[in-house]
């Protein structure tokens, strides 16, 4: 099944033998308070189209999740400690579902933090796969 | 996003700017560093947004290469970086896709609370996404960090002829980069104060001297070598500040009497680390010193400090320095303790009494046997010692504590009277 990106990810000839489908992997992603918000589900590169660090890497094309709510949390948290603003541009809070095989591929390894990338299927929408679990941060 | 003052600038404040690399974060790139044509590092900080995410909001400063590697060692915070700016100034830009806003430019102290990092935030290198290619592009292996203020130490004690003590407090409770909480600050600059004139006095009187205090006329001649200053330099460190002796006694041929007692209490902290060579340096110092050096390690440990101590001499160049952590000054207050014991222990005795002060609650007592035992009522008791008589028998209780320390030949012994009635048997 193709990437829904896969024309741009082509260009990077890169490798996804580190990745692959997964069946009811539960995983957490910062969101906005609506959990039909547009930028939700995007990846980097599409959110923040200025951000030329995005294009350098294949993973900018995929989506972040953590394994954990405690590991999504924290982390969000600790960016704002550097920069408190930084929920205007990341998320308010953290959403909770399942990945499935037809979702797309998941990288094997999440790192230190709990973080994992997942290049999601064409016509893939997470929407009303998952729930808004708990608010971090506030724009303000 | 918010509105704040700020001047207008027409003209780029910055040459042509060059991208280095990435500083923070992976997920988005909030602190990029740039390179300018004279090779200054250039920080671009990404602070706000407008919530369609359509504008982002910038600033850039100029750095050192010095406090950037500081920064990237986790020796200064980011806020430390920010604030530390070259020209004490901050650059805003707002930029909606490739349309970039003027300029506008405010002091470092101007910048919004909700702009600026909280105060302990260092660099961890897990963060960092191209922390290699910034050593690499601006050769910051290269740049030493910690020796530089050394050198800066150095210079204010040449300048100034003068002993200079620099007492650097690079960690703990409400320390951080050029700021301390005044209370922590406080006690350990009187407990360190307390210490070194107490080796001071050590120095001048020997130790056998008894508590001098330096308040009284009859002691003002012993203020020239125990009186310090705290002499003001700004000098970039977590926190550091600089001491030196009131009177400037430099010789080149001679060790003065500051180096001396510089010398002195170098060699307490040295030889106190390890417990072989504490209990040597026990001997040679008074229990007055030995009480002010603990009371400096309490602080220290009460506090979670490091301090790093360096001493110069302007004029035959010596340098001594060492270093305490609060984990050393820990085992350290263990060990002095270990060299101490109290005993207690009670008993009773029969006898008169042959003096009593009704004003200090002072006693002296003659037992049957023509033992003598004096000391002081307990005050539980000492509001009715005016009834007592030097003709009845009595029977005494006594608490007595027997005080071992490593530095006196003899064991003190303190008596005190819990009870007494008169015998009627």
């Amino acid at each position: 099944m193709p990437l829904k990106y896969q024309a741009e990810i082509d260009a990077y000839n890169a490798s996804f033998n580190d990745y692959s489908e997964v069946e009811n992997k539960i995983a957490f992603r910062w969101t906005f308070e609506q959990i039909t918000h547009p930028n939700n589900f995007l990846p980097v590169t599409k959110t923040n189209p200025s951000n030329k660090k995005a294009f350098e890497h294949v993973t900018g094309w995929a989506l972040s999740f953590f394994e954990t709510q405690q590991q999504s949390k924290a982390r969000l948290q600790y960016i704002s400690e550097d920069k408190p603003k930084a929920y205007k541009k990341l998320g308010t809070h953290i959403a909770e579902g399942k990945l499935q095989k037809t979702d797309g591929i998941c990288q094997i390894q999440c790192d230190q933090f709990g973080h994992f990338n997942f290049f999601d299927y064409e016509n893939v929408d997470f929407t009303p796969n998952f729930q808004i679990k708990e608010q971090v941060g506030v724009i303000g | 996003m918010i509105k704040f003052d700020s001047i207008e600038t027409l003209h780029t404040p910055f040459s042509e700017l060059k991208e280095v690399g990435v500083l923070l974060f992976s997920y988005y790139p909030t602190t990029i560093v740039y390179v300018d044509q004279n090779n200054n590092p250039i920080i671009k900080e990404w602070v706000d947004c407008t919530s369609d995410n359509s504008t982002d909001r910038h600033f850039y400063f100029k750095t050192s290469k010095g406090f950037l590697k500081q920064f990237l060692v986790g020796e200064i915070s980011h806020l430390d970086l920010i604030n530390y700016s070259l020209d004490g100034l901050v650059f805003f830009q707002d930029s909606t896709g490739n349309l970039l806003s003027p300029f506008s430019v405010v002091s470092v102290k101007e910048i919004p609370l909700s702009y600026k990092p909280t105060p302990a935030f260092k660099f961890d290198k897990i963060d960092g996404v191209d922390t290699d290619a910034i050593f690499k592009y601006f050769n910051l292996d290269e740049i030493e960090t910690k020796k530089p203020t050394l050198a800066i130490v150095k210079n204010i004690s040449q300048t100034s002829n003068s002993e200079i003590l620099y007492v650097h407090i690079n960690r703990g409770k409400g320390v951080s980069h050029g700021s301390i909480n005044t209370e922590v600050f406080g006690k350990t600059l009187v407990n360190f104060d307390r210490f070194y004139k107490s080796i001071a006095l050590d120095t001048i009187l020997t130790t056998n001297r008894g508590e001098i205090h330096l308040d009284a006329e009859v002691n003002k001649k012993y203020l020239p070598f125990t009186e310090t200053v705290v002499d003001h330099h700004r000098i970039a460190a977590s926190f550091g500040f600089l001491i030196k002796p009131i009177v400037t006694q430099a010789s080149l041929f001679e060790q003065t009497q500051s180096e001396i007692i510089a010398t002195r209490v170098f060699e307490l902290i040295n030889r106190s680390k390890v417990k072989e060579t504490l209990k040597d340096e026990y001997m040679l110092h008074s229990g007055y010193t030995i009480n002010s050096y603990r009371q400096f390690l309490d602080g220290i440990v009460k506090c979670h400090l490091n301090i790093d101590l360096n001493w110069f001499n302007p004029v035959n160049r010596k340098e001594i320095g060492d270093n305490l952590s609060y984990i050393d000054a820990n085992r350290i207050v263990y060990e002095i303790d270990s060299l101490s014991k109290i005993d207690n222990k009670e008993f009773k005795a029969k006898g008169k009494f042959r003096a009593v002060n009704c004003d200090t609650a002072h006693f002296t007592f003659v037992t049957l046997n023509e033992d003598q035992y004096t000391g002081y009522f307990d005050k539980l008791v000492k509001d009715l010692i005016e009834d007592i008589n030097f003709i009845d028998i009595y029977e005494i209780l006594i608490s007595r504590k027997i005080i071992t320390e490593a530095t006196k030949k003899d064991d003190k012994i303190v008596d005190t009277i819990m009870s007494y009635y008169i015998d009627t048997e």
